[in-house]
């Protein structure tokens, strides 16, 4: 059955799938309000041991044709065709929501005549002008539509991007001006390592400890700022980081456990719909 | 509209620079304060980047992945997906909503079944790597033929303070029971202090970061724009100017708004 | 207004108007400076060194404009290194605007080493869904990636002889804005036992320096300061040789505006003291 097909038989499959989707839909429909939890909790379970058995299911030689000396176990041949393809297609025809959420937003601003409503109409023709060219590119790959979409692009959206991550560096400069304040113990630590790693980073803070030897030739080329920086980044803030990785780790572990059982409760999780 | 294509292939790179020039000065009109310039070039962005990743997706992942191989290989099955994914869409309708919450329960099943490999690929090799030798020593063969490297007496201090961070930052974000044993409260509140290490770091980096996305904006300003749209030679040096009027003025109109405001 | 009170309260657009300058000045009159190579840098650089002729590298680049600063000058570094050892590369995007930057970026160094797309290297464009995608790819790439950017299938290129499954690669970049490289190291990295190095920016760098220790990862550019590292190691002066010059002044910039406001706070603490004031 899950063969190419041409011709009459293809659409004849195609015609049988969306029948078949049309009658799934009427039946989950057509359930009780109260078996929609339950429900929901076995569409959890069910994505979840996908995963769970490719994973813990012992392996075994498992040879293919891309690979002769492979492992896997009898959902190996799955992983391929769901998560590497089925998976980005869901998420691809998913992100589509995103576009209709801001089509809300900026539609009910021009409909109800919202204060500088004017702005929403700009977004309404960056974004059809983007996506019409952006198409038309693809399908009909002629100059004018190619260089229209450079120009929208490179011209526009790359220096647009740019530019609004690049403001953030007026922004931390004003906070670490006005917010930098040596008021605690923990404020002068953090204030020191700041200083050296900037120092150490930079060719001008460097040269200020360059009369200091090389590392490894004394001990006091060990305090010049780029080594003192190399250390702190190797040997204190790592630690640090990876203290913080271990409890992140074993947090989202216990909450991906919760999930997948079926035993997270909360105001999503808990809705019948 | 036929002199239109060989005019802006001409055009086209003069245009960019003009264009990204507008966007950029625009987007900086922020930094005097909010105005109708900067949401204008905002809201060209929101939409200009939502029109981007739409087309994006769909060139790059369902022509290929669905299209082409649905159409012209007979793939019938790839419908499916398309369906599922379009479940996600009645979101927007009270009465079907609970279906796209069925889809999105099921992705969050395979989200969290994924934990499990992902949990021991990325953190278990951290742990092995967190037990550092203490007693400096020589460089010799293990048994099973592994180079090991000498540990001088500055890298074993060194590993004894790795180590010793580690556990005190750990029993620091240790919340399972309370931490009334005085051995268990100074380490947690070591851990603070250390913990300050590493935010001093990603500081001292966040820093370099941000000026470098800044340093790239300033020198498309002065030598892209400038030296391409203006003058090869003095180009830069004409926009620096332009620049240091504009900032001049913005630096004079704080100064005369600061003015009335004490005045008033 | 007291003196101290000004110098802890200067105006935010003072600190703009001195950091655009600051950072201008540099850029019309290059000053070149010397940098000191970190280990880190150092390290990368060896292992892709260490790369053979005709090996397979899977290049990732998950940046887009948001990131250029960093990101372009780590990659035009890396793919000159890669070229320069004539291995075979793929770039693989999962930010929509990286495939089309990257894309230029190799399309220019290509003339330079006589590298021709689909021979030696090939672009096989944005992916989404990052997590999922990486678990087919590392067991089939042919059959998950199907076409490159032009449309061309790759199973027939030159540029993909012999190579399959993420065994075939022989090492693993990944120059990102974004936590791609944790999802690289889950998925492909540790699975597979790919050597991996990375270009992050300098937000990421530290927290990646744990992956370091562990031997997750070969070697990173830390931001700004490692492309012009490693553009030092490969003797070629790029763009982040000149930008680190201007990074170095306006880091001082920072760093005395730092410490005068902090300053200015301590000698008012102790005039309010020495005048019976107390703390404000």
């Amino acid at each position: 059955m899950f063969s190419p097909k041409t011709g009459t038989a293809f659409w004849l499959y195609v015609f049988g799938a969306c029948v078949f989707t049309v009658v799934l839909v009427v039946i989950l429909q057509a359930l009780p309000q109260r078996a929609r939890r339950p429900l929901m909790l076995a569409a959890t379970f069910i994505g979840g041991l996908f995963y769970v058995l490719e994973f813990f299911v012992p392996l075994r030689t498992m040879p293919t044709p891309q690979d002769p000396d492979a492992v896997g176990n009898f959902m190996t041949p799955f992983v391929v065709p769901v998560a590497g393809i089925l998976i980005p297609i869901v998420g691809a025809v998913a992100f589509g929501l995103g576009a209709i959420n801001l089509f809300q937003i900026h539609g009910r601003r021009i409909l109800k005549k919202n204060p500088n409503y004017f702005f929403s109409y700009v977004f309404f023709i960056g974004f059809f002008t983007t996506l019409t060219i952006g198409i038309l590119q693809r399908l009909r790959p002629n100059a004018i539509n190619k260089n229209l979409y450079d120009l929208i692009v490179v011209g526009g959206y790359q220096n647009l991007d740019a530019t609004m991550f690049s403001i953030i560096a007026f922004y931390i400069t004003s906070a670490a001006y006005r917010a930098f304040r040596v008021k605690s113990v923990e404020a002068t630590l953090l204030l020191v390592t700041a200083l050296i790693v900037m120092l150490g980073q930079i060719s001008l803070g460097q040269m200020l400890t360059n009369w200091l030897p090389e590392q490894g030739v004394g001990f006091l080329g060990n305090f010049r700022f780029e080594v003192i920086r190399d250390w702190i980044l190797n040997k204190a803030n790592t630690p640090a980081v990876r203290a913080i990785n271990f409890g992140l780790g074993i947090g989202s572990l216990a909450v991906a456990l919760r999930i997948w059982l079926g035993l997270e409760r909360g105001s999503y999780f808990d809705s019948q719909g | 509209m036929t002199s239109f294509s060989p005019w802006l292939a001409g055009h086209l790179e003069m245009l960019k620079l003009w264009i990204g020039m507008f966007c950029t000065l625009g987007l900086f009109s922020i930094l005097y304060r909010e105005n109708k310039v900067y949401r204008f070039f905002e809201h060209l962005f929101l939409g200009i980047s939502m029109g981007y990743l739409i087309v994006n997706t769909f060139t790059d992942n369902i022509l290929p992945k669905f299209w082409e191989p649905f159409w012209e290989k007979g793939e019938w099955w790839l419908i499916f997906p398309i369906f599922v994914g379009l479940f996600y869409y009645f979101i927007f309708s009270q009465k079907f909503a609970w279906l796209a919450r069925l889809v999105i329960a099921f992705f969050l099943g395979i989200t969290s079944g994924r934990a499990f490999k992902a949990y021991v690929n990325d953190y278990w090799p951290q742990i092995p790597s967190s037990f550092k030798p203490v007693v400096p020593h020589d460089a010799f063969t293990a048994a099973d033929g592994t180079q090991i490297a000498e540990l001088t007496r500055g890298g074993a201090i060194n590993n004894v303070i790795f180590m010793v961070i580690l556990l005190c930052v750990m029993s620091y974000f240790f919340f399972s029971f309370e931490q009334k044993h005085p051995v268990l409260k100074n380490t947690a509140k070591w851990g603070r202090w250390l913990l300050m290490f590493a935010f001093g770091a990603i500081f001292g980096s966040t820093i370099m970061g941000r000026l470098a996305l800044l340093i790239d904006r300033v020198t498309f300003l002065l030598k892209g724009f400038g030296g391409g749209a203006i003058h090869k030679d003095y180009g830069p040096w004409i926009m620096f100017a332009i620049m240091a009027f504009l900032t001049g003025m913005v630096l004079y109109l704080t100064r005369k708004n600061a003015a009335k405001e004490e005045a008033q | 207004m007291n003196i101290l009170r000004f110098l802890q309260e200067v105006d935010r657009r003072v600190l703009y108007a001195l950091m655009l300058l600051v950072i201008a000045f540099p850029v019309l009159v290059p000053i070149p400076l010397p940098m000191k190579v970190s280990p880190a840098t150092q390290s990368l650089y060896d292992s892709i060194e260490g790369l053979k002729e005709n090996d397979f590298v899977l290049f990732g680049v998950s940046w887009g404009a948001g990131t250029r600063g960093e990101s372009r000058s780590q990659t035009y570094a890396l793919m000159r290194h890669l070229m320069r050892k004539k291995v075979r590369f793929a770039l693989l995007a999962f930010e929509p605007q990286a495939k089309v930057l990257n894309q230029k970026i190799a399309e220019e160094l290509q003339k330079e080493y006589g590298y021709v797309e689909g021979v030696n290297w090939v672009n096989f464009g944005y992916q989404i869904d990052q997590e999922n995608f990486l678990q087919g790819f590392g067991k089939d790439i042919v059959g998950t990636i199907k076409k490159d950017i032009e449309g061309n299938p790759i199973g027939s290129l030159k540029v993909m002889e012999g190579v399959q499954t993420a065994k075939d690669i022989k090492f693993l970049i990944d120059v990102t804005g974004s936590r791609s490289f944790e999802v690289y190291i889950t998925f492909l990295q540790q699975p597979f036992n790919i050597p991996m190095g990375g270009g992050l920016t300098a937000v990421m760098a530290p927290e990646a320096y744990n992956r370091l220790d562990s031997r997750q990862m070969v070697g990173l550019l830390g931001g700004l300061s490692g492309s012009a590292e490693y553009e030092k190691l490969l003797g070629k002066t790029g763009e982040a040789t000149g930008a680190s010059t201007s990074s170095a002044f306006a880091h001082l910039l920072i760093i005395a505006f730092i410490l005068l406001g902090n300053v200015a706070m301590f000698l008012e603490k102790r005039q309010r003291q020495r005048m019976g004031y107390g703390e404000k």
